[in-house]
């Protein structure tokens, strides 16, 4: 059994929907990336696990069970904490632990361990008001784990912050995804690719994508051929044959060829470059990198 | 330890923090203070005013103390008050719901019932703690400047006017939970709150349905010891509808999609 069962998500607002049968599943341990560029979906979607936004269509299983009546085995980092500044580090973790029936000598030991986790064990006395981004989203980090949750949501953890407190949330978040299982939303790719096994692409409400990682850039990657030479532009018109070629993309005195097929594609390529006498200074086979693979599916769809 | 007194210590510390708890109780004391001192004091204030022209003469009418009283509540507490409780309670839940700490809360398996429940049992303890204080201020210098008035009936006369707090507090709750902007929440809940009290103004029949009437009810029986006609079915109307508005919160919020963060 899978730990979360995402089937056939719909929502719809009206007539537009946001949502449009998604199917995926977590399996335990497992940490997941839900990449999508702004306005996607993604919000939504961890909304609706949560049972903040109701589903119009399709359902949700966490351990098998209806996801409305699971709320308390996930823990979730919302994208823009904005706790009680009234509160305490402290007070707002003895509020949230409070909430999950915690038992007041265990959640008090809890607390401590999990402000050493996150760093914040010496300003946990201090007002949430007077906290920084940075320090807002550790303690989020900490009210999102206090009840030993079997999912970690989180939206969008590391966007809003600067490379510095970036770098301190991934470090944590690896240490955190060891012993839980994650999944967090983001559209900053290089985060998805150092902390997760598995990306789900989403765009327009739409699932492109689902799988790990090497299987994704193994299935979907093109090969591209970069030809340098000087006024390549004039050449690119001859370049174009829909059967072999995806795309050609012109930066300065380089087109980047995108192929369908690496073997045809560099016998046309080779050919042609002899047939038009071409001035090539250079010929180059690359691999797409997971950013120009999403790239091209986000635009592509 | 359950939801509702984790939700209830959170108020509790939300009071202290924002010094609620002692600017509330201080507003009704000065507004309990106000009444008794301006009637005992006004005659002779003028008089050191002096400004008036020779032989003009003043006859302001002698008030009794119980009439002072009923005028606490009336003059003091029913305008100055009425619009104290409505700004005291405009935020609460208003700010939870538009900064998404509601949603949140309610991600951790807590129901609405216990959520608005814990504001109106934190607030309603706060607010008509501060009534009960601010009169308890009137009766003092009432009875210390003019003479004293049967306790029983003092007593009774609060407590029906509490009722009628609980429903000003009900209801700015119930606006809080339909409006986003604490503006509207204050304009609306003044306005529908005065309105009810001008009504009472013009008599008749149908003042036993208004929630407002039980001033009226609580100054007869702090003056004369009595009650007016069809006392309990007003105050049957008015915890009905206090009721109703839970009701018709715990309902309007659990249909909304909530904004969150």
């Amino acid at each position: 059994m899978h730990l979360l069962q995402v089937s056939h998500l719909q929502k719809k607002y009206g007539s537009h929907e946001v949502v449009q049968n998604i199917n995926f599943h977590i399996n335990r341990g497992e940490c997941v990336a839900l990449l999508g560029p702004n306005g996607a979906g993604k919000t939504t979607i961890i909304k609706m696990i949560l049972n903040i936004n109701k589903l119009t269509g399709g359902q949700i299983l966490l351990n098998g069970k209806r996801h409305d009546q699971m709320c308390q085995f996930i823990g979730y980092l919302p994208q823009h904490p904005t706790f009680d500044p009234w509160m305490t580090g402290k007070e707002l973790l003895t509020f949230m632990g409070g909430l999950s029936n915690i038992d007041k000598e265990v959640l008090e030991q809890r607390i401590n361990e999990l402000l050493d986790l996150v760093g914040l064990g010496g300003v946990k006395n201090q007002l949430i008001g007077t906290y920084s981004g940075g320090m807002k989203q550790r303690l989020g980090i900490a009210q999102a784990l206090i009840h030993q949750p079997k999912l970690l949501i989180m939206d969008e953890p590391v966007s809003a912050l600067d490379p510095l407190g970036r770098r301190d949330i991934l470090e944590l978040l690896k240490v955190i995804k060891q012993t839980s299982t994650i999944l967090f939303s983001t559209h900053i790719l290089h985060d998805a690719e150092e902390l997760c096994d598995k990306i789900l692409i989403i765009n327009q409400g739409q699932l492109l994508v689902n799988g790990s990682i090497n299987q994704i850039i193994e299935e979907t990657q093109q090969p591209i051929f970069i030809i340098q030479a000087p006024r390549i532009g004039e050449w690119t018109h001859e370049l174009v044959n829909e059967d072999i070629v995806e795309s050609i993309e012109l930066t300065g005195n380089a087109a980047k060829v995108r192929v369908k097929n690496i073997e045809r594609g560099r016998n046309w390529l080779l050919r042609n470059i002899t047939r038009l006498q071409l001035p090539v200074q250079k010929l180059e086979l690359v691999q797409e990198s997971l950013e120009e693979i999403f790239i091209r599916m986000v635009k592509s769809s | 330890m359950n939801h509702f007194t984790v939700l209830l210590k959170r108020e509790w510390l939300d009071a202290r923090r924002s010094y609620k708890i002692l600017w509330l109780p201080v507003v009704f004391m000065f507004l309990g203070v106000l009444q008794p001192l301006s009637s005992f004091y006004l005659p002779k204030i003028l008089k050191m005013a002096g400004g008036l022209p020779e032989g003009m003469a003043i006859s302001l009418p002698e008030l009794t103390a119980d009439e002072v009283l009923a005028g606490t509540l009336t003059d003091q507490f029913d305008q100055m008050g009425l619009i104290v409780i409505v700004i005291a309670a405009m935020g609460i839940i208003a700010s939870d719901k538009n900064n998404g700490m509601l949603a949140f809360i309610l991600t951790r398996n807590t129901t609405l019932v216990e959520y608005l429940l814990s504001k109106l049992l934190g607030h309603a303890v706060m607010i008509l703690g501060s009534v009960f204080l601010g009169f308890l201020t009137a009766v003092f210098y009432t009875f210390h400047l003019y003479q004293t008035v049967s306790v029983a009936r003092v007593v009774a006369g609060l407590g029906v006017y509490l009722i009628w707090s609980l429903f000003m507090l009900t209801f700015v709750i119930v606006m809080g939970t339909l409006l986003a902007r604490s503006s509207v929440i204050v304009l609306l809940s003044i306005l529908v709150l005065i309105l009810l009290k001008i009504v009472t103004l013009l008599g008749g029949g149908f003042q036993v349905l208004n929630p407002a009437h039980l001033t009226n009810q609580a100054v007869s029986i702090i003056t004369s010891g009595n009650m007016l006609p069809y006392f309990f079915i007003t105050v049957a109307v008015t915890l009905s509808l206090i009721v109703l508005c839970l009701l018709f919160a715990t309902s309007y919020l659990s249909r909304k999609e909530l904004p969150s963060m």
